[in-house]
């Protein structure tokens, strides 16, 4: 991340109210589409992630996923780790629910294993969602929960490119020849899931 | 005067009946038992069957819990290349711990229930026609409890959803190689995911 974003969000983390301090935890269900050594992989997606609120806007993200790539006969297995922070762009008027737009970006690693060989690369992202909590009260009919909520969103994400795709999807020993210009790989989920605010 | 009195006595002995202290809605210790399901992957083997399990289960927090497990699986395998399917058998233990992520219900073993997600270790022990292997296991779970009414007993009915995550054994002589593109080739995807959709009933006090 650059020295400019993080001053920002120091700032944005300075000027807001420190109005919560609390952890949210989601699930989300969602279509991974990413460029592979420059071939499009499509497949499903599971998401589980963790956040921390640090200030009234803005927050700590950790994310793990599970996603599978598929491309005609050759299909694999993602697994990612990343984190980030999200910030919250616009909060909407409370009425039986409180909806938020939310910005976030980071970084990580994802590993992709193919029936045979696997891929490790660094990740960045950026990502836009909307979210939408109902506070809890204590004391009532749902317990171990002090909101419940409903999320969705997009995020598109970049990492560098394989250089040695062709090669290694045509032989099977895998003997490495010139690199080529390795580019970037793009990626795109979607996803849509439910928010436990503790 | 004599009615508001009597107002402020019954919301006062209302307000009382409500704060139902944490540790009364789950059970200390609670056992059960299981059926269900179980397919994934034993390197190209793609083993599938039926399971039987036990369960015990320590409350350690109002909202966390340890369980210890067993789980008996047998199935048949196959892959691609193989005539007839192999008979394989797989034994496991498994130490983790549960956390309600929402629970719902007016009163403790009252109609209720809860959303629960589970993290831990398993070992398991595989058998098949002419072969086995032993293996750790990073295990996640997620699932759903239904807590049926009862005075005396805590009485729940879960159906829930395991991943076990292991080390995949050396498929033999299978030459290493990428299947996509890869910067690491190898013989076979480097870790089995197993699933197992599961049905259990729990009593406990």
């Amino acid at each position: 991340m650059s020295r400019r974003a993080l001053i920002a969000i120091a700032l944005v983390a300075a000027t807001a109210d420190a109005r919560a301090d609390n952890w949210d935890a989601t699930y989300a269900f969602g279509a991974n589409v990413e460029a592979i050594g420059g071939e499009a992989y499509s497949g499903v997606m599971m998401q589980i992630q963790v956040w921390r609120r640090l200030t009234s806007r803005l927050s700590l993200s950790a994310t793990a996923e599970l996603a599978s790539a598929k491309r005609d006969e050759i299909e694999g297995g993602v697994v990612r780790g990343l984190a980030g922070v999200d910030l919250e762009l616009v909060r909407g008027r409370p009425m039986l629910v409180v909806p938020a737009l939310i910005a976030s970006v980071g970084s990580g690693t994802e590993t992709i294993a193919w029936d045979r060989g696997t891929l490790t690369r660094p990740m960045s992202y950026l990502g836009v969602e909307y979210r939408s909590s109902l506070a809890i009260e204590p004391g009532g009919f749902l317990r171990n929960l002090s909101s419940f909520g409903f999320r969705f969103g997009v995020r598109g994400h970049v990492a560098p490119g394989v250089a040695h795709a062709t090669v290694a999807k045509l032989c099977s020993a895998c003997s490495m020849e010139d690199a080529p210009d390795r580019g970037l790989d793009l990626g795109f989920v979607g996803y849509m899931g439910f928010v436990f605010g503790r | 005067m004599r009615i508001a009195c009597v107002l402020l006595l019954m919301t006062s002995v209302a307000n009382a009946e409500e704060a139902v202290p944490d540790d009364a809605w789950e059970p200390r210790l609670s056992a059960g038992v299981g059926l269900g399901y179980r397919t994934g992957d034993l390197a190209i083997l793609k083993p599938a069957g039926g399971t039987a399990s036990g369960q015990v289960e320590l409350k350690v927090r109002p909202a966390l819990f340890i369980d210890a497990s067993y789980d008996h699986a047998r199935g048949t395998a196959r892959d691609e290349l193989r005539a007839r399917d192999l008979g394989i058998t797989t034994h496991t233990i498994g130490l983790a711990v549960r956390n309600p992520l929402m629970s719902f219900g007016a009163k403790p073993r009252e109609l209720g229930g809860e959303m629960f997600a589970t993290a831990g270790l398993a070992r398991e022990w595989v058998r098949w026609d002419g072969g086995g292997l032993a293996r750790n296991a990073l295990m996640l779970g997620v699932g759903s409890t239904l807590i049926a009414p009862h005075e005396r007993v805590h009485r729940q009915l879960r159906v829930g959803f395991r991943m076990l995550f292991a080390r995949a054994p050396d498929p033999g002589k299978r030459p290493a190689g990428c299947d996509g593109p890869c910067d690491t080739p190898t013989k076979t995807a480097p870790y089995d995911v197993s699933f197992v959709m599961e049905v259990s009933c729990h009593v406990g006090r």
